[in-house]
């Protein structure tokens, strides 16, 4: 007990010192996301990713594959192919219009794109972000509450309002640890944790031989990949997990990284490289984890109650106490991450979006900046409210907030980067609809997942896609919603070509120089170098 | 161990999720073409 709480400060501590010294020693200009200024790519590579994996990733996911077996991997596919095509579709043409735009956050983007003068896309879309971002939040406290109720023997409540109160405390210093570098420590430590933790279960175990003996022995359909399902069953499985990579389009928190890279040809190589690589790593690491978990508590070497508990489960069984702080220290912190960065987007969609921007009030800086904080404290107290009356289970919760931000603005920011046709209409109607329609199916009809329980021809729908994340379907009746209404309207002339202007290619030799290689040119000019 | 479908699921993804990279990756290589970024947008 003494050794984890140590392994936990020392950590912090650790956290802390980089945090010190990146504030010294780093150009002041490239420290925080805020406001969209320059981070070199690697950090800002690594921090989309420690952003986007948190509490899902060290126990929401492991605790699936300790659920359902290999089938579970499914998921895993669809958030590797996720990150690939928010990459591929999203990043450098998000990044090339917010730079042409001087758009910072999500809705400022899709209000100049769209030459909304309504301000209704501003005001839709930061009620899409307040509602569900305190749902994502209340996901993270949940998650710390069941690793600090794991490591000292504390109920998962006490441990969801100590995780709630350290963020707030953590977010009301101004974001102190939210340097760059933090981040891709987090990054790195998340690497480590998960390569370390299933070689130490095979280790305990006596191999993968003997883990998959010891599996298929209790429940052969862990080896499924199908999870035991054929025919129609067995697409609908599959597609039930796999179905996260359509959420990735449409994630506040994740896009908004590919905002503020300074060079939008950056994020075609190195960045999907770094962010491909480490999303491959963790993943395996995050599913083997729960898969061997399985064979380990089958073998009665680990004693766990709820699946999703089993890494900090593991590690408190298998490594010295002060390591096991290390790991548990580490899930608490990959959570910090990632709800101080979710907590911020929310506080300025109410600061900025709303009163500054739609109501036009101008107000102090100093009480701008008390206002935020008043809206930190008071999602804080939402969120929690929501992580003690909730299911509990930080995989379901995860998935219903990254639904209704799926469906809010996937759609429409997928469209409005690749069609220059999408009118402001269009943008309206479908980013209303989402909201409106994910809110009623998640809280009144489905849950997060399709069932047969619904009432009426609902239930006759969710029999047949039982388990299918409701977002998924829902996110390609918005796309049609949005398509639809955008060609019975018009779109101003010369957004389309300025659309048509903003993305045409060039070949490679004439692009103009990058900073860098404007320098070396200088130098060469005046003989510095040859 | 693993059936061989339960291999192909984990090994022909991940594969397949590096051959994106590659592609994608040096898409401006294999094509010659690049966005054209200014000063402005940079």
């Amino acid at each position: 007990m003494e050794g984890i709480l140590a392994g936990i400060i020392v950590y912090l501590i650790i956290l802390m010192a980089i945090g010190i010294w990146a504030n010294k020693y780093t150009a002041s200009e490239d420290q925080y996301f805020v406001g969209g200024r320059k981070v070199s790519i690697i950090a800002a590579a690594l921090s989309d990713k420690a952003s986007d994996f948190s509490g899902w990733l060290m126990l929401g996911y492991p605790g699936q594959a300790f659920k359902s077996g290999l089938g579970a991997f499914w998921a895993a596919i669809g958030c590797l192919f996720g990150t690939l095509a928010d990459y591929v579709f999203v990043g450098p043409r998000l990044r090339i219009y917010s730079g042409k735009f001087r758009a910072i956050t999500v809705p400022d983007y899709l209000e100049a794109r769209l030459m909304d003068n309504t301000k209704l896309i501003r005001i839709l879309g930061a009620l899409i972000i307040l509602i569900f971002m305190t749902v994502y939040v209340s996901a993270q406290y949940t998650a710390g509450g069941k690793a600090l109720a794991q490591a000292f023997n504390i109920s998962v409540n006490e441990g969801i309002i100590l995780t709630a109160v350290v963020v707030m405390i953590y977010v009301l210093m101004g974001g102190f640890f939210a340097v760059v570098w933090t981040d891709v420590v987090q990054a790195m430590f998340m690497v480590a944790t998960l390569v370390i933790m299933p070689i130490l279960a095979l280790n305990a175990l006596g191999g993968f031989d003997k883990a998959t003996m010891v599996i298929a022995s209790s429940s052969p359909t862990h080896l499924d990949p199908f999870g035991g399902k054929t025919g129609l069953a067995a697409i609908v499985f599959a597609i039930g997990y796999a179905s996260w990579i359509v959420g990735y389009f449409g994630q506040p928190h994740i896009v908004t990284r590919y905002m503020s890279v300074d060079d939008p040809r950056k994020l075609r190589r190195p960045g999907i490289f770094i962010s491909g690589i480490w999303t491959i790593i963790v993943l395996w690491g995050a599913f083997f984890s729960g898969f061997i978990g399985y064979a380990l508590f089958k073998a009665g070497i680990v004693n766990v109650t709820d699946p999703e508990r089993i890494i900090p489960a593991m590690a408190i069984a298998l490594m010295p106490s002060w390591l096991a702080g290390f790991v548990i220290a580490g899930i608490l912190a990959a959570i910090m991450s990632t709800a101080d960065s979710q907590l911020l987007v929310a506080s300025s969609a109410v600061a900025r979006d709303v009163l500054h921007m739609v109501f036009g009030i101008e107000l102090e800086e100093g009480i701008m900046v008390n206002l935020g904080r008043v809206v930190v404290v008071t999602l804080t107290i939402l969120a929690v409210y929501l992580a003690i009356k909730g299911g509990k289970i930080v995989y379901d919760i995860v998935a219903t907030a990254w639904g209704g931000l799926a469906v809010g603005f996937g759609p429409i920011l997928l469209l409005s980067l690749w069609w220059s046709r999408v009118t402001k209409e269009a943008g309206i109607v479908g980013m209303a609809y989402g909201l409106i329609s994910e809110v009623i199916l998640e809280s009144k009809i489905y849950g997060w997942a399709f069932n047969p329980k619904a009432p009426g021809i609902f239930g006759a729908i969710g029999a047949k896609l039982t388990g299918v994340p409701v977002f998924f379907v829902n996110f390609f009746i918005t796309l049609g919603v949005i398509i639809v209404v955008s060609l019975l309207t018009k779109p101003p002339k010369d957004i389309v070509e300025m659309h048509k202007t903003l993305f045409r290619k060039v070949p490679v030799k004439e692009r103009s120089m990058s900073p860098a290689e404007n320098v070396a040119a200088f130098a060469k000019e005046i003989g510095l170098i040859s | 161990m693993f059936s061989a479908e339960g291999w192909a699921l984990l090994l022909v993804p991940t594969f397949l999720a590096i051959l994106v990279m590659l592609i994608y990756g040096f898409w401006d290589k294999i094509t010659g073409m690049e966005y054209y970024v200014d000063e402005d947008v940079l």
